[in-house]
């Protein structure tokens, strides 16, 4: 493979010729002429004996349109001018393995072996490669590649799902924990990574968090050599770099680890990605699997005692619930929160709860009710949108919830002086002051409670 | 839909005819089904109750503000869930404001201490590590950093708030990395607290040594409002690059009644056409992109308005900041900042937009680390909780918290002669490979105009945008 030193780049080319060790380079200049090594030819007449040599008439020899392009209908007497006007498609350049093909000249057999024999790298998103520099290229790029690592993200490694009251379920881990060590800089270096890491088994990297930090430098470092494989500036050559990235690793441990996590973003000298025979793909899902599994671990270490509703999901929820009733008939004034320059004052109509207790129980209605409407409609579709509760939504709200608006004469003897222009603003949406001071009776608050709890939430399962 | 009248799982409530009473919230509660509400019911509750408070305090109604708070100290808690811990940071932001209206009361309550240096390094640790923003920030910004230098042999970095190691040191591995070889880079580290920048040295210097890249860190002691830029002592040759992780927002701080009072126009009549035509006149520069962006509130808004002249025309602080800092001729300036109008005038502006951003950042937390957490728990409380309660209950100078929307920062640094460069596609790559190796599900990447908003489910949260200095003009 390649060389052991972690800093040396290998231009693409020695790269290539290493790989076309098996292959036999073709000296037809029609096909791929990058080779660094040249085969002696079989002399004619003493053909390979693996081949299959079939009979042609000549007539299905000199057939022109034996050989068709499949995009543009194109016919070609050989194979290879099929091939060859196919790479002006620039289409993904398809493999198969060891396909049973028939050649009249031993020569396009040969030309093609080069092809069905080499060995092949294969993306996740199933294309095949001959040749490394464009597996690289298109792995920087592929899309198959992105969702393919979601997916393992979502898998869990690990069914250890013990709920860690006293520790922290910390994505990237401090290395030694109960409690918080001394985070404050104190260096705190970690051996005892090799064994783990080697291991390279998912499965055990539960509990251990030295992994992640490889794993993630592994990962970022594979990104990072995605980016530019042209440049091959960040090509590490190692494969035998692997154990140089422990030592590397373990040594980047000093200190917290939060910065161990991080600091190890870009380790050279970790082995390239591309290992033969989908071994990359499996580094990756090793790598990548410590650091999943760790964090699947968090995920379901957390408390599952009850899907709640995300806090951002009852905001859009309560904002809903408030524009959803316009037409009540307390709501009497509609001020804007936001024109507070205008303060002319709202009805100076006093709410006591105590002269209006229906009032309340008639919010409530209409709460439960505007619920219900959103709630059918929406059928919880609305929380999954695009949680972007503006404040116009709240806005809305409280421009409708604005029922009791009153301008209480007690009120403003409390005031502190602070008679700002937000004076006029003055809501009273729960009825929280009256002439009595004393906004909820209890009577109020378990109508509200019994109420809310009635409100259409059975769409969810609660449990309180 | 099935309307159950008050059946489901509420008890039936003993009606209580006692006189109101004000308990601690559990065990002595006159209302103990509010115990048995749902949890969904109750955080319906408490952001209703919350909004009301909001408006009592805007309004100056402290009593009905009082009564509110207590009826929220029945179903609030930071222990709770998320709802229950949001409502009881806002809440006790709330009080606080509340409070500052008796100062020798406030000033009795929270004395001036010396904060334990070592908790807010801790603080700050922790958002590091419980959540990813800091770490793709730091990924996309060292991106754009390594495209903007290539073929420099001298780099420059200005780190505005220099306290996270971990950034400079993944930037030195892939500098030593490069083809050319790595530059000779000097990183000015700026932060108020000398231990801080003591770490930072001796960190970074050890990473440097070790990749065998020329280094130098100059450690500067100082609030950012108070940095004297030209003292930086930028060398010919260097190309510079300016980082600002969550830090210029706090050079917006500003006594805003005296901004108003003695803004030209704007005292009179802040909503007067005429006004904010002026202050079109005076930016001609970018009159059309400013146009083209924002014609409607230009002559309609009120001064309430994000995007309004009046709030644009701003913080003196932040305009001989960015004047200071174009003189220095630096070739990017990577910014990250909370994508959320945390600056309104209004209380019950700021109010909601803040319910709603923090909500998904307690969402976050509620994901991904367990209740009981102790670390979770400092982040909420000394961390977001101090946030809310800056932007809640400090005004003027105070106010430091003073987050603002991209689309707004991109307005403001295009006046100040900077321009936009487009984050590259591989910067984005690398953000999303980093996201998806970070194992949660929940986080996104987005690109809004060139920049990158890092969103939970959809709800933007913090961009990183990165900006050159736009030499004609």
């Amino acid at each position: 493979m390649m060389s052991g030193d972690a800093f040396s780049l290998p231009s693409s080319a020695a790269g290539f010729s290493q790989d076309q060790n098996n292959a036999n380079p073709n000296p037809s200049p029609k096909t791929n002429p990058n080779h660094a090594a040249k085969r002696k030819r079989n002399l004619p007449g003493t053909p390979d004996p693996d081949a299959e040599v079939i009979a042609l008439s000549p007539k299905s020899l000199m057939a022109t349109n034996r050989f068709l392009c499949e995009i543009c209908n194109k016919g070609f007497q050989r194979d290879q001018n099929l091939q060859l006007h196919r790479r002006g498609h620039n289409l993904p350049w398809k493999l198969k393995q060891r396909t049973n093909k028939e050649y009249a000249v031993q020569s396009d057999w040969k030309a093609h072996s080069k092809t069905c024999g080499t060995r092949e790298y294969k993306c996740d998103c199933g294309t095949l490669f001959s040749r490394k520099d464009s597996f690289i290229t298109h792995r920087a790029f592929c899309d198959a590649l992105a969702e393919e690592s979601a997916r393992i993200t979502s898998v869990p490694a690990a069914t250890n799902l013990n709920f860690r009251n006293d520790t922290v379920n910390l994505p990237h881990g401090f290395p030694n924990r109960p409690g918080v060590p001394d985070i404050a800089g104190i260096p705190q270096f970690n051996p005892g990574f090799g064994p783990d890491f080697s291991g390279m088994n998912p499965g055990n990297s539960l509990g251990s968090d030295h992994q992640q930090k490889p794993g993630l430098s592994l990962w970022l470092n594979q990104a990072n050599s995605h980016i530019n494989p042209n440049l091959n500036l960040y090509v590490p050559s190692s494969s035998s770099g692997l154990p140089e990235m422990v030592q590397m690793g373990s040594a980047n441990l000093y200190g917290s680890s939060s910065s161990i996590s991080f600091g190890n973003l870009t380790l050279s000298g970790v082995p390239h990605g591309l290992k033969e025979e989908g071994n990359s793909k499996a580094n990756m899902v090793h790598t990548s699997a410590s650091l999943y599994s760790d964090s699947v671990q968090n995920k379901q270490s957390k408390p599952a005692a009850m899907p709640n509703m995300s806090a951002t999901a009852l905001l859009q929820k309560a904002a809903q619930m408030g524009s959803t009733r316009s037409n009540q008939s307390f709501f009497v004034n509609n001020y804007g929160l936001m024109s507070c320059s205008s303060s002319s004052s709202p009805t100076p109509n006093p709410i006591s709860l105590n002269q209006n207790p229906n009032e309340l129980h008639q919010v409530f209605q209409n709460v439960k009710q505007a619920a219900a409407e959103s709630l059918t409609t929406a059928n919880g579709v609305a929380m999954s949108d695009a949680m972007m509760c503006t404040p116009s939504n709240l806005d809305q709200l409280m421009m409708q919830a604005s029922g009791k608006l009153q301008n209480d004469q007690t009120q403003l003897k409390h005031q502190r002086g602070s008679n700002s222009i937000e004076s006029g603003l003055t809501r009273d949406f729960l009825g929280m002051s009256s002439e009595s001071g004393r906004p909820f009776s209890p009577q109020d608050l378990a109508k509200f409670a019994s109420l809310s709890s009635a409100m259409s939430l059975n769409h969810f399962t609660v449990n309180p | 839909m099935a309307q159950e009248e008050g059946s489901s799982s509420v008890t039936s409530p003993p009606l209580q005819f006692l006189p109101w009473m004000p308990l601690s919230p559990g065990m002595g509660s006159p209302y103990p089904w509010l115990r048995e509400l749902k949890s969904e019911d109750r955080g319906l509750c408490l952001i209703h109750l919350l909004l009301a408070c909001a408006n009592h305090v805007a309004a100056g109604s402290i009593e009905s503000a009082n009564i509110g708070l207590e009826q929220i100290s029945h179903l609030a808690s930071p222990d709770g869930d998320t709802m229950q811990r949001i409502a009881a940071y806002f809440t006790a932001g709330l009080a606080d404001r509340i409070l500052k209206g008796w100062p020798g009361l406030h000033r009795a309550l929270n004395p001036k201490q010396a904060s334990l240096i070592s908790e807010e390094i801790l603080v700050q640790r922790l958002f590091f590590e419980l959540f990813p923003f800091l770490k793709l920030s730091y990924v996309i910004t060292n991106q754009a950093i390594i495209e903007a230098m290539e073929g420099e042999r001298m780099v420059h970095i200005i780190d505005l708030n220099s306290s996270e190691p971990a950034q400079w040191i993944n930037l030195l591995q892939t500098l030593s990395a490069r083809p050319e070889g790595p530059p000779h880079l000097r990183i000015t580290g700026i932060h108020e607290q000398k231990e801080v920048l003591e770490q930072m040295a001796l960190r970074l210097t050890e990473e440097a040594e070790k990749l065998d890249i020329s280094f130098q860190f100059n450690p500067i002691v100082s609030k950012l409002e108070n940095l004297d830029l030209e003292s930086l002592r930028v060398k010919t040759g260097e190309a510079l690059a300016i980082s600002s992780v969550l830090q210029l927002h706090t050079l917006l701080a500003m006594d805003d009644e005296m901004h108003r009072r003695n803004s030209p126009s704007g005292s009179k009549n802040p909503n007067s056409n005429h006004f904010q035509r002026v202050q079109i006149n005076q930016n001609r520069r970018t009159l059309g992109d400013w146009l083209e962006r924002d014609v409607v509130n230009a002559y309609s808004s009120s001064p309430d308005s994000a995007l309004s002249p009046l709030s644009l025309a701003a913080s003196p602080k932040m305009g001989s900041f960015l004047n200071a800092l174009r003189g220095l001729s630096p070739k990017l300036m990577v910014i990250t900042e909370q994508e959320s109008n945390h600056n309104g005038f209004t209380l019950m502006e700021r109010v909601t937009e803040a319910l709603n951003f923090y909500a998904a950042l307690f969402d976050c937390l509620e994901s991904t680390v367990s209740r009981v957490s102790l670390e979770r728990h400092k982040v909420e409380k000394m961390l977001f909780g101090e946030e809310i309660k800056n932007i809640i209950a400090c005004e003027g100078t105070d106010r430091k918290e003073r987050h603002e929307k991209l689309e707004k920062w991109i307005l403001r640094l295009e006046l100040a002669g900077f321009g936009i460069i487009p984050l590259s596609y591989h910067g984005r790559l690398q953000a999303n490979r980093f996201l998806q190796s970070y194992g949660y599900d929940g986080y996104k990447i987005k690109e809004e105009n060139g920049c990158l908003v890092i969103c939970w489910q959809d709800r933007p949260l913090f961009s990183v945008s990165a900006w050159k200095f736009r030499r004609y003009d």
